[in-house]
């Protein structure tokens, strides 16, 4: 090799290596004086960075339930994890984890701020008012049954009360650990015409055999 | 003395490749998100106004499934025109100083003319008529919330100005900085040109080099294409900006870098071909030869030295033969 190639790269590798010095030297500068600002975006840039699930036909696959009444894994959002069955009145639907206009168009929605049926506490399910959802929740009486078929296991609850509530009054339904109570809720009147501000409220509790 | 000028050229490099970081940040900044014409474009080229009529349409659906009425009181409350100008408006909010208002009173009275269409002949009582103005109320605020419209425009628009007002302050004062930094190097460099190129190399390979590792850290940090804002196709405009952003950022970065490399590499290799072949411009190097003074003192030191004496003697006997 000729020796000023040498010399050339020699020079070269010393530049390079002390533009690495500086360029470290830059970086420590900025997390010293904008390190806190930077975490901060971060931070705020991962809390809106979710993966919602497009397709609410994507089904949840098989998981189980072990004995803390804790599931194994959790569906994805928007996803198809189990249907609610009502014999009295006719009701077969798909229920989807979450609770955005679009799940309910499809079927049941499950408010993704409750517990799963099989997990011992509070579980929240919602539903569209219409013909084929819950129109006829009139036509329930205390003592009826509803059972939800998950992928993991299947769960029967009893009705023992209904009620009337308005649709801002939430603590109506509390989610609690204690006891795995589900609600079911539509909008009422059934009949209505315009934007109903009522919701026709069903309480079931479990049944176990 | 020669140290000292070294460790100046090097600082001046480092400020350098400094103002040009914060150069080509702003200029980024400045071109993408805070250029209107660009977020038009962008919104343009995501098909935005497309997908808001389907969501705004689509959501107006879930209300008429409870409401009682026929789907048809929803056809031509609004249009894809009234999507375009309503979001031109809310841009103009934010980007510049003229308040446009935006409202759904159109499609308000649209609504209500298909609805007392619909309902002719029926009795509707008191109870029920509120009823209907809070769905046409619900309707009109689902629609503002589709062509994502804001209270706080005015406060967006504010954040802005003052945003784009220190952008431009620190760009002029940059470029002050590049200027005298790029003087320092011309005046430390001196006529050796092949040092000048050599530490503007330095200081492209430096910003290259810095844009390289910021982008590694931005996309191992954050996923921007799971950002969720509002509804989805605002998320797909902002996530298009913010690629286009780190896009152009690591362009730049991969461009300074091996321009820097190169004209580090080609400068050091003119000066030592040169240097080597006995053509060397630059006598500068030789401080012996710099002045009489030093050239005469040197061949003193040579003439004590027996070794050299001796070596001197013997190819002036040689050159005799």
């Amino acid at each position: 090799m000729p020796k000023f190639l040498g010399k050339t790269i020699k020079a070269t590798i010393i530049s390079i290596i002390v533009a690495l010095f500086v360029t470290i030297a830059i970086i420590v500068c900025v997390n010293i004086f904008a390190g806190a600002q930077i975490e901060q975006t971060i931070t705020l840039a991962n809390r809106v960075a979710i993966d919602i699930k497009q397709e609410t036909e994507t089904e949840f696959k098989e998981t189980t339930i072990n004995e803390n009444q804790k599931l194994a894994s959790y569906p994805d959002y928007g996803s198809k994890y189990a249907t609610i069955e009502i014999p009295q009145i006719g009701v077969d639907l798909p229920v989807y984890f979450g609770d955005t206009l679009e799940i309910l168009k499809n079927g049941v929605g499950h408010s993704s701020g409750s517990y799963f049926p099989g997990e011992g506490g509070s579980i929240i399910y919602m539903g569209h008012n219409s013909e084929n959802v819950f129109r006829k929740f009139s036509e329930l009486q205390v003592g009826n049954e509803i059972i939800v078929k998950t992928t993991y296991g299947e769960f029967k609850y009893k009705i023992y009360d209904m009620q009337l509530i308005n649709e801002k009054e939430l603590d109506k339904l509390p989610v609690q650990r204690d006891k795995e109570i589900l609600m079911v809720y539509t909008c009422y009147p059934f009949n209505n015409i315009g934007y109903a501000t009522q919701r026709y409220v069903v309480y079931a509790e479990r049944v176990t055999e | 003395m020669k140290k000292v000028k070294s460790v100046f050229r090097y600082v001046f490099a480092s400020v350098l490749a400094i103002s040009l970081i914060i150069y080509f940040v702003i200029n980024t900044f400045s071109s993408t998100l805070f250029d209107k014409n660009y977020v038009l474009k962008v919104i343009d080229e995501t098909g935005y106004y497309d997908k808001i009529y389907g969501y705004a349409t689509s959501n107006f659906e879930n209300y008429i499934i409870q409401s009682g009425l026929d789907k048809s009181v929803l056809e031509g409350i609004i249009t894809r025109e009234d999507i375009v100008n309503d979001t031109q408006k809310i841009l103009t909010n934010i980007y510049s100083n003229i308040e446009e208002t935006v409202n759904a009173d159109s499609l308000k009275t649209k609504l209500h003319a298909n609805i007392d269409t619909a309902t002719q002949g029926m009795l509707v009582t008191e109870e029920q008529k509120a009823s209907l103005n809070a769905f046409v109320d619900e309707v009109a605020k689902e629609y503002l919330n589709a062509i994502a419209h804001f209270d706080y425009e005015k406060e967006i628009f504010n954040a802005c100005h003052k945003f784009s007002f220190v952008l431009d302050v620190t760009n002029k004062l940059v470029l002050i900085f590049a200027a005298v930094s790029l003087f320092g190097l011309m005046v430390t460099c001196g006529k050796r040109f092949y040092r000048l190129i050599s530490f503007i190399g330095f200081s492209l390979f430096t910003t290259g080099l810095f844009f390289i590792i910021m982008n590694i850290f931005v996309n191992t940090k954050i996923n921007i294409q799971t950002i969720t804002i509002l509804n989805e196709a605002f998320s797909f405009v902002i996530r298009e900006i913010l690629s286009a952003i780190l896009g152009q950022i690591v362009g730049k970065g991969l461009l300074m870098f091996f321009g820097g490399f190169v004209l580090i590499f080609v400068s050091n290799l003119v000066h030592n071909y040169f240097k080597y072949q006995g053509v060397n411009e630059d006598k500068t190097d030789k401080p012996a030869y710099k002045s009489k003074k030093k050239r005469i003192k040197n061949r003193k030191k040579k003439d004590k030295n027996p070794k050299l004496l001796a070596e001197k003697n013997n190819n002036k006997i040689t050159e005799k033969k």
